[in-house]
């Protein structure tokens, strides 16, 4: 049972960074390019999931996923079941609520990098794809790495959304925060101990691992 | 020589860039002061801005023309580019980023390997250092073998020696005179001081807020009345053969008595005026080195000359004008220098 919790935890986080990072990619990749009105907008929405209270971000998604939604009635006609109250909804949620977490690293990275150095890339005959995976991904991977574990410890810890929109089905959508809600709720103590101090281990873990960037890319900065 | 046909006329707010250039040069150089426009126009050549109209071409070759809508892509344009801040890529290796150029040109374009420009240019010494350890020379020589690796169809040097101390300055003019001999690439350099663009460029346009106010050969275009302030420090690395003899370009080059560790080389320096300079052999003189070379190419200015010879090594020296008139010294003329013990500078 512990263990399925841990797995399904894990598992919704996975996906959830799967399906930021690539957008986070994309967006940090062509922002000086957009105009400056698009761009205020963009960031504007990008960080509206931290303002709003995810509750309503679920809320929203429900609406938008359920059977009779826009994207609910699309799914279904693609894949053929409903999405609400399934992992996947969660991992959805999860997502929405972790991205300004992820894409605002990723952002700044990728805006720290000379464009000098692509311009200097493109007149020894690389191409956009080729600067971008060869010289920008490379240099940006310390802010990739940490956008990466926050957005990943953002999703581990989600609690609003998913229960909005993945309920909290033991076995099938019960995350460790919702799992430690049920133990509240039933008064069992044993149990709450074990998912909290589950829960305080894996934030330790991946803080660590933030911090431990942070540090490396300061000193190979001041190195430069 | 390269034929450069340049016509950019570009407004950004309230700066208007206007040029035409249609010189032919192997180095043409681009002079102007700060807030000029020459940046902006060679990276409109590069391809990293785009022209509101105009034409660029160089040896036929059209980059740019807004009347037929062509404007090749930078990676296609193949121009190299070596900048004053580097821009090197700190991800990789020296090998890894003179690799860069070449493994990124199409197999049947390439014409120089890395390990051709890494000998050519003698920085075979550097290839698996980070480009962190590297010095501002170093950078900017490891810059220009990046560039020339990829083959390219020119080169594009935007101040390449601005932020170097005058040693490496000497080494870097040394390597790009080099370039212009052996390679045959046309050369577009960028500068704001004109002794730069008089030892490197033959052909010069002088731009001015936005606008080509001169252009011509260089030595005429710049009547250098600081040239008789200016002194060129040759560097050199000697190998110590005993306490009192060094051996500069094959030959010994004596030294009064200073004990040396022989295992390593010894960077000594001669100052350009501290170097006489004589047609015939000299006998009966007191100084000690008298080197044999070959006059390669010289710069008049005023009442001084400064002579490039060949002597197994490039070495500079500076006579009066009426000096140079009566030695009936041209390019190719045999010369003697003749180095004082005393003014031979160690450099540690």
């Amino acid at each position: 049972m512990l263990l399925n919790v841990i797995l399904l935890t894990v598992q919704v986080a996975v996906v959830a960074t799967a399906i930021n990072l690539p957008l986070s990619l994309i967006i940090a990749n062509y922002q000086d390019k957009l105009p400056v009105k698009f761009k205020f907008v963009l960031d504007v929405l990008i960080s509206l999931p931290l303002a709003l209270p995810p509750v309503v971000t679920g809320y929203f998604l429900l609406i938008l996923f359920s059977p009779n939604g826009f994207l609910g009635d699309m799914f279904y006609s693609v894949f053929g079941f409903d999405i609400v109250f399934t992992w996947f909804s969660a991992s959805i949620a999860s997502a929405l609520v972790s991205f300004p977490l992820i894409v605002r690293p990723i952002m700044l990275s990728f805006a720290n990098i000379d464009p000098n150095l692509v311009n200097s890339a493109r007149s020894l005959g690389a191409n956009k794809f080729q600067c971008f995976y060869k010289i920008k991904l490379n240099l940006a991977l310390p802010g990739i790495l940490a956008g990466i574990i926050l957005g990943f410890t953002r999703s581990l810890g989600e609690f609003g959304a998913t229960i909005m929109v993945a309920g909290n089905i033991p076995g099938k959508t019960q995350t460790l925060p919702l799992a430690i809600y049920t133990s509240v709720q039933v008064g069992d103590e044993s149990k709450i101990y074990v998912l909290v101090g589950l829960s305080i281990g894996l934030a330790l873990v991946s803080l660590s691992l933030y911090n431990l960037i942070l540090y490396r890319d300061k000193n190979s900065n001041k190195n430069r | 020589m390269h034929s450069f046909k340049i016509q950019v006329f570009k407004k950004t707010g309230n700066f208007l860039l206007d040029i035409f250039i249609q010189q032919q040069a192997d180095i043409l150089g681009l002079y102007g002061v700060s807030g000029s426009g020459k940046t902006t126009l060679l990276n409109c050549v590069a391809g990293f801005q785009q022209p509101d109209s105009g034409k660029i071409e160089i040896d036929n070759q059209v980059f740019f023309d807004a009347s037929k809508n062509t404007n090749m892509l930078i990676e296609k344009r193949r121009l190299g580019y070596v900048s004053q801040f580097s821009t090197l890529f700190p991800n990789m290796s020296v090998n890894k980023n003179i690799s860069f150029g070449f493994d990124h040109t199409p197999k049947n374009e390439r014409i120089y390997s890395p390990a051709d420009i890494i000998s050519f240019l003698g920085i075979g010494h550097l290839i698996d250092r980070n480009i962190n350890g590297l010095s501002g020379g170093e950078k900017q020589l490891v810059s220009l073998a990046r560039a020339i690796a990829s083959s390219p169809k020119g080169l594009l040097l935007d101040e390449p020696l601005s932020s170097l101390d005058s040693r490496s300055k000497i080494g870097l003019i040394q390597k790009i005179r080099l370039i212009k001999t052996e390679l045959n690439i046309p050369i577009l350099y960028v500068s704001h001081s004109p002794s730069e663009i008089m030892f490197l460029c033959d052909q010069v346009s002088v731009i001015s807020k936005g606008n080509i106010i001169n252009s011509g050969k260089s030595s005429i275009i710049f009547n250098y009345d600081d040239l008789n302030n200016i002194d060129i420090e040759n560097f050199f690395e000697c190998e110590v053969i005993d306490s009192s003899n060094l051996k500069l370009a094959h030959q010994k080059i004596f030294i009064s008595n200073k004990i040396f560790d022989t295992q390593n080389k010894i960077p000594i320096s001669l100052n350009s005026s501290d170097i006489i300079v004589s047609t015939n052999n000299p006998a009966g003189i007191s100084a000690q080195n008298v080197f044999y070379g070959k006059l390669i190419d010289y710069f008049v200015s005023g009442n001084s000359v400064l002579i490039l010879s060949d002597i197994g090594e490039e070495i500079w020296s500076k006579i009066t004008l009426d000096s140079f008139n009566r030695l009936k010294l041209s390019k190719g003329s045999d010369i003697y220098l003749i180095i004082k013990t005393s003014n031979i500078n160690f450099q540690n």
